[in-house]
């Protein structure tokens, strides 16, 4: 899992030395590897392309895209809806207004540019501000999400357009996850960072057996057997017997959990990752008020100390099964390696357990971090290769670059994508 | 024309160049499900490469009718850009 040590690929000289933390795994952690985007193509030769495509000027194309305004939410629909099609299992227009354009007043997560001819949204994407910090290097990078472009423009290179004009405007941009679209978008003009690791933990074999012992009497035999095992295993592995930690669910942030919560955000801060800050009001606006999906927080606890967070979500699978994900995790990382630990076994343990009685598959956790990772493995996380969770990147800042790329992981998590529907 | 016509091999390189794909993989028959490249990215840039090198106009509805590698070359060859 963990990749060999290897240069950081054009990582500057004068690239401070990254300090310990109290880590979980002792072990040293590689850099960062990046590739180059693959034979990019100018902005200005699409700019062309796109504007003679559409019979525009490429002048008129870049005053065509900008962030969209309350008034535009019935084209913003309208392309969703041309895109995604009837099928939504969410409703669309409060999913829109959540994340990027809230009533007055309202609170939203993320801009939406649009790229507009007349009253028309031909194409749109998502940026949400994040502040990534490595050690002493910060700045703002946007997180892309929810490229669309109107199906009858498709070749047309819009959306590489779109891409690349966003990152012109804001500097830097990260792109978390990719599908077969737009996966050589990214390759050909993002950088490649390493990919994200998905884990899984087996909690029932029903369906597992089912596939392949018959008649279904033994299946259901072997399944219960299966089952039962794991569980004893759990039991084993995520018992944490004299930590004092106590685990409850949060329902809400009001101010007396905020303040809580912000002290462990604070403390989970480690200088041997890139760091992509969270704060309450977003955490709960993204956990709490989803529209798309239900998130289920837990919050842990040492006496009245808060010492880790996880959030999770159901997934439904084929078949009408479902899994659990944990979207997020938050460990207080200024306690010592054991102490850690206990506490990631003991958030690990409730949500199991939680999943299971639910009825759940198996719990799935993505990152990209591999000091965390390699407390998975121990516990029966198996590493499961997931074409799609990739990380690319711009970023026009050499020396924040250089800092981030002598880091070997990030504390990304699925709260930072857009694959939140149910 | 910026370039006189070229033959079919340099017409398959050119492809493979556009679709970062190799070029045992590009054949006329090869159909452009089969090809990950030739998507949105990678028919953007065979727009871009006939229109600097051939000064040719591919549109994205010409382009979207394509299927499979032939058409690109039946394209080529109804502008005057293959060679016989």
């Amino acid at each position: 899992m963990v990749q060999a040590a290897r240069p950081v690929a054009g990582a500057s000289p004068k690239s401070p030395a990254v300090p310990s933390a109290p880590q979980l795994a002792q072990s040293v952690q590689p850099a960062a590897v990046a590739q180059p985007p693959v034979a990019p193509i100018p902005r200005e030769k699409t700019s062309r392309l796109v504007a003679r495509a559409l019979g525009l000027s490429p002048q008129a194309l870049e005053e065509a895209f900008r962030p969209a305004t309350p008034a535009d939410l019935p084209g913003v629909l309208a392309l969703r809806h041309r895109v995604l099609g009837e099928a939504l299992s969410w409703d669309d227009a409060r999913y829109v207004r959540w994340r990027y354009l809230p009533e007055a007043g309202g609170r939203g997560l993320a801009t939406c540019w649009v790229c507009v001819r007349g009253e028309e949204v031909l194409g749109m994407i998502g940026t949400e501000a994040l502040q990534v910090s490595a050690g002493e290097a910060r700045r703002e990078v946007h997180a892309a999400m929810d490229l669309m472009v109107r199906p009858d423009l498709a070749d047309s290179g819009l959306g590489v357009w779109i891409n690349q004009t966003v990152c012109a405007r804001l500097g830097c941009v990260l792109a978390i996850g990719s599908n077969p679209n737009s996966r050589s978008v990214l390759a050909r003009t993002f950088e490649t960072l390493p990919d994200r690791r998905s884990y899984t933990h087996p909690l029932h074999f029903a369906h597992f057996m089912a596939k392949r012992l018959s008649p279904r009497p033994l299946a259901w035999l072997a399944s219960r057997a299966a089952d039962l095992l794991m569980v004893g295993l759990r039991g084993w592995r995520l018992w944490t017997p004299g930590a004092g930690l106590s685990m409850a669910q949060l329902t809400h942030m009001d101010d007396a959990v905020a303040a809580d919560i912000e002290a462990l955000l604070r403390s989970a801060q480690r200088p041997d990752r890139v760091e992509v800050a969270r704060d309450v009001a977003t955490l709960a606006h993204r956990l709490l008020a989803n529209p798309r999906t239900r998130c289920e927080v837990w919050l842990v606890r040492h006496g009245a100390r808060p010492v880790g967070m996880v959030a999770t979500r159901r997934v439904p699978i084929e078949e009408g099964r479902h899994a659990v994900q944990v979207l997020d995790a938050v460990l207080d990382a200024t306690r010592g390696p054991a102490a850690q630990r206990a506490v990631l076994r003991t958030l690990l343990a409730g949500v199991c357990a939680r999943a299971y009685r639910g009825g759940a598959d198996y719990l799935s956790w993505t990152l990209y971090d591999p000091a965390l990772e390699a407390e998975l493995q121990p516990l029966m996380f198996r590493l499961q290769p997931h074409p799609f969770e990739t990380l690319s990147w711009v970023c026009p800042d050499a020396d924040f670059r250089a800092a981030v790329l002598s880091r070997p992981g990030w504390s990304l998590s699925e709260i930072h994508t857009d694959r939140d529907s149910a | 024309m910026s370039q006189t016509a070229i033959t079919l091999t340099e017409a398959l390189e050119m492809m493979a160049d556009a679709f970062n794909e190799p070029l045992e993989n590009v054949r006329p028959d090869t159909p452009r499900d089969s090809i990950p490249g030739w998507d949105s990215m990678g028919a953007l840039m065979l727009i871009a490469e006939l229109d600097e090198r051939f000064g040719i106009e591919l549109t994205a509805e010409v382009s979207r009718e394509m299927r499979q590698v032939q058409h690109v070359l039946d394209f080529l060859a109804q502008h005057g850009a293959l060679s016989a």
